[in-house]
């Protein structure tokens, strides 16, 4: 056999010649050190980054996925108007007697007086003339851009 | 054939890994001067980048110590901690698929010394010139063109030294499969170094 065909030597004593690349001289007095300094600063707690950040990293899908949960729970957060309890909402509802009582105008106090009903009106002077609370139930108050008389 | 280092003694490992079970991390700094070097070269062979095996060899150690509580001695520590370290490293070489950046350490001086290489180098092959940096990179490159499984069973056995029993326990596969994947990426590589074999 032509002595150029002959094998020079086989594959794996070849890659076995990789075990003389060696770090830089020093490297292992350093790496024990390191080790133990991130020990000591309480490094590699498990915490929800450090459990989730490898799948993340794997499955982009997964992530894009969870940022988009996470956004349109946020959204809904924020835009959504604030839900009110019925239940207390209609507690704090003056009953009907006090409407009526209220809206007497020989009454002491003017609904707004007594602390229950906002107004646009600066000057807090007591209504007079017809009540508008005298029907059914409690109603919209008309706003008027007007002074009373 | 790779040299292999010596087992340390079980017994003074067992009462290393209980301490460091309860805390004393100078038991587990202990640990970690022992396998070091087994821990990184077998990264850092994978890898081929000398700053990802300084990172996942640190991350793989940390992991242990986190995870020693739950270690019941089943397995030797070393096995144990091996496969911490191969996980460690076959996921992050999955994650890193698109950017392979070699980062080579040195070749120490008395590679060339090594019957290996001065056979390589004198016998009549077509790459006669061939350097050592040379060889380096290309075994490198070789290597990465393996896939992980096949390249973590050439580095643990072919660099590491280790047995086909000792990487079943630690890739948790048996040994028909570590034999199988050992004699197909011992193909590829020749395939690949074609011109440094004959």
């Amino acid at each position: 056999m032509d002595q150029e065909l002959k094998p020079a030597l086989p594959v794996e004593r070849i890659i076995a010649l990789k075990r003389y690349e060696k770090p830089p001289p020093g490297y292992f007095d350093l790496l024990p050190r390191r080790i133990m300094h991130r020990i000591e600063q309480g490094d590699g707690q498990s915490g929800f980054w450090a459990r989730w950040r490898p799948s993340f990293s794997a499955r982009p899908v997964l992530a894009i996925s969870v940022a988009l949960a996470f956004c349109g729970a946020l959204s809904v957060a924020i835009y959504s108007p604030p839900k009110m309890d019925r239940a207390v909402a209609t507690d704090d509802l003056p009953s009907q007697a006090q409407w009526a009582a209220a809206s007497l105008p020989s009454g002491d106090t003017s609904p707004v007086e007594s602390g229950w009903l906002g107004s646009t009106n600066p000057v807090t002077a007591p209504q007079t003339g017809d009540s508008l609370f005298l029907s059914s139930g409690p109603r919209a108050i008309p706003v008027s851009l007007f002074q009373p008389n | 054939m790779p040299t292999r280092e010596p087992d340390s003694a079980p017994d003074d490992e067992w009462v290393l890994v209980r301490r460091a079970q309860h805390e004393d991390t100078r038991a587990f700094d202990e640990l970690v001067r022992r396998y070091q070097e087994r821990i990184y070269a077998t990264i850092y062979h994978m890898t081929s980048n000398h700053e990802d095996a300084n990172d996942l060899a640190q991350d793989a150690f940390i992991k242990a110590y986190r995870a020693l509580k739950s270690f019941k001695g089943n397995s030797s520590f070393y096995t144990w901690l091996y496969r911490i370290a191969v996980n460690k490293t076959i996921n992050f070489l999955k994650q890193r698929k698109s950017r392979v950046l070699l980062s080579l350490n040195d070749m120490d001086s008395s590679a060339e010394r090594d019957p290996d290489m001065v056979a390589l180098v004198s016998h009549n092959t077509p790459r006669r010139d061939l350097g050592l940096a040379e060889l380096q990179e290309k075994l490198n490159a070789a290597m990465q063109k393996l896939s992980e499984q096949h390249r973590m069973v050439v580095v643990l056995h072919d660099i590491q030294g280790l047995t086909h029993e000792e990487i079943g326990a630690i890739m948790d596969c048996n040994v028909g499969t570590v034999r199988s994947r050992l004699f197909y990426a011992r193909q590829e590589l020749q395939a690949y170094l074609a011109d440094y074999i004959r």
